[in-house]
């Protein structure tokens, strides 16, 4: 004992014997600040080293749940107040995607917005222009549907620039699936009436770039919400607290969170985010313009960069897959770089534009394969080839990416990204 | 029930004309409803002037003003053409194109030269390029 002897305190004592015991550093023991700070620090790093959780008590409930350190998912990247934030969906089994794992495209930053100060408008081509507060809509009959968003550029990176060591969450990260509960946007505006002429209406953000995009009334007869919950709880401030529109199928961008007002009119109002951007170059010069629905798309999310394989033997190819224009009704997988196919089993209820989790049982030989999955929906679409995709788009499209992506396996074990099927 | 068959027809029929979308997903929300509700209140002149600042493509919603291009022409060269090039050919792939292009800042669908964000992109506010003040 080279270290100076001091008194052995009760509280030292009680740690010492907990840590013994195992488990003390995760056990945030509401009377010991030290306690707390150990069970901090470690956490950033490695998980802690845990003993036998059966020969001592675990840590007590808190107000909110925290995931166990030694699952860590984490969106990236993080910190612009202009760019986008990738959810890890390597990470994720079913098909719901924690609310704070969503993807999140920001042109301005997140605003911090008081709900009760927070109005929508809906004025323009009405017989009342109307002014509803977040409590008023909430009042409204509602309705909680499961519904993908999924950003028109996902997967521009893969198709412009491909690597080998390209995660899922980087090829296709742009994407998430959530259960949504907020009131059918017809109410709306049948509570402000509105007039014959009106095709068109402006959808605005309260955000400080004040995102707007132009949308066909069309959509707000058939599905298009005004939600105010994500996942059974308020949204979260990146997906547009206190309430968002919630366009089913049709590309993220036209979802403008912060929904602020709401304006009628004869035709499109032709805003920056569906002119200069959120239009799709195409070769000769033509440009698409108001491609509003996302095309059926699958990724296999495992085996997927950077996993590695163990040993020949059964593994399950898992992924997901989802279509802007209804359900999925088949998701085929080839391991044989599209030489044959065969059909994966859909391993939840396949729903109108949101995602379903497919899989197929696989016994790996030891040789190099090469995994694709393409995804079917009820229009018929069939998921296009690279090939495909890049003869019809060319290759500076802009949007829109929903080429069969590919993984190849090594006689390693090791999986990387294949972008060209 | 009897009025679920009529819409099924309704849509049967609908899917042979064209293409059925779920256009009646919400109609069948609806027609168990109220036409109003009563809530919400009547949106106010002055609210709706502070919200109101679309600009159509008509140039409707413009504020108050007027101007020529000879007058704009500085204003253009002291704030735009650094980056977009005093005729607005651009600098690719960084600064785009913004007059004569498929669309301004587009990258190239020949080439699929990588459009990046530029700086009047990357800060806040996003209603960038700047503007004359």
């Amino acid at each position: 004992m080279s270290q100076p002897s001091r008194p052995i305190s009760r509280r030292s004592l009680i740690a010492g014997t907990a840590a013994a015991a195992g488990g003390a550093l995760l056990s945030k023991l509401p009377a010991s600040a030290d306690a707390q700070q150990a069970a901090a620090a470690p956490a950033a790093a490695a998980p802690p080293v845990v003993g036998d959780p059966t020969k001592a008590p675990g840590a007590p409930t808190t107000a909110v749940g925290e995931r166990s350190p030694f699952v860590t998912p984490k969106r990236a990247p993080v910190g612009e107040i202009t760019g986008t934030t990738l959810t890890p969906i390597q990470d994720l089994a079913g098909t719901i995607t924690p609310a704070d794992l969503h993807f999140a495209r920001i042109h301005s930053g997140i605003p911090t917005i008081d709900p009760a100060a927070h109005t929508l408008l809906v004025h323009g081509l009405v017989d009342r222009p109307m002014s509803f507060g977040v409590a008023d809509i909430k009042r409204f009959p509602s309705v909680t549907r499961v519904h993908f968003i999924e950003c028109s550029g996902n997967g521009r990176s893969a198709y412009r620039t491909p690597k080998p060591d390209m995660t899922p969450q980087q090829v296709d990260g742009m994407m998430s699936n959530s259960e949504w509960t907020g009131v059918p946007l017809s109410l709306l505006l049948r509570e402000a009436g509105v007039k014959p002429g009106a095709k068109w209406f402006l959808a605005e953000g309260g955000d400080s770039c004040l995102l707007s995009r132009s949308i066909p009334v069309q959509k707000a007869n058939d599905d298009a919400l005004v939600v105010w919950a994500q996942n059974g709880e308020p949204l979260r401030p990146e997906q547009g607290f206190p309430i968002r529109l919630l366009l089913p199928g049709f590309e993220g961008n036209s979802n403008v969170k912060w929904l602020r007002r709401i304006k009628l009119g004869t035709e499109p109002f032709m805003t920056r985010w569906e002119t200069s951007k959120y239009t799709d170059p195409l070769p000769g010069g033509k440009v698409r313009q108001f491609s509003f629905e996302m095309d059926a798309k699958s990724i296999i999310t495992s085996p997927a960069f950077p996993e590695r394989l163990s040993a020949p033997g059964w593994w399950a190819i898992r992924g997901l897959a989802w279509s802007g224009r209804g359900r999925i009704t088949r998701v085929d997988v080839s391991t044989d770089g599209g030489a044959t196919w065969q059909e994966a089993a859909l391993r939840s209820p396949a729903t109108p534009k949101a995602q379903v989790r497919f899989e197929l049982p696989w016994r790996w030989t030891g040789e190099q394969s090469f995994l694709m999955s393409r995804a079917v929906d009820e229009t018929g679409y069939v998921q296009p080839t690279f090939a495909e995709l890049r003869g019809v788009r060319g290759p500076g499209t802009d949007y829109h990416f929903n080429s069969i992506r590919g993984w190849k396996v090594a006689r390693d074990g090791s999986v990387s990204f294949e972008a060209n099927t | 029930m009897r009025r679920a068959r009529v819409e099924l027809a309704a849509c049967a029929i609908a899917l042979v004309l064209s293409a059925c979308t779920p256009e009646s997903r919400d109609a069948a929300v609806r027609d168990k409803l109220p036409d109003r509700f009563g809530i919400g209140r009547a949106a106010t002149p002055a609210e709706l002037a502070v919200s109101d600042v679309d600009v159509g493509p008509d140039g409707a919603g413009l504020p108050a003003g007027s101007g020529t291009p000879e007058q704009g022409a500085p204003v253009f060269l002291t704030n735009c053409a650094t980056c977009h090039g005093n005729d607005g050919e651009g600098k690719p792939p960084l600064y785009p194109q913004i007059i004569g292009g498929p669309r301004s800042r587009a990258p190239s669908a020949t080439t699929g030269r990588t459009r990046r964000p530029c700086s009047i992109t990357s800060g806040a506010p996003c209603r960038s390029p700047p503007r004359a003040r």
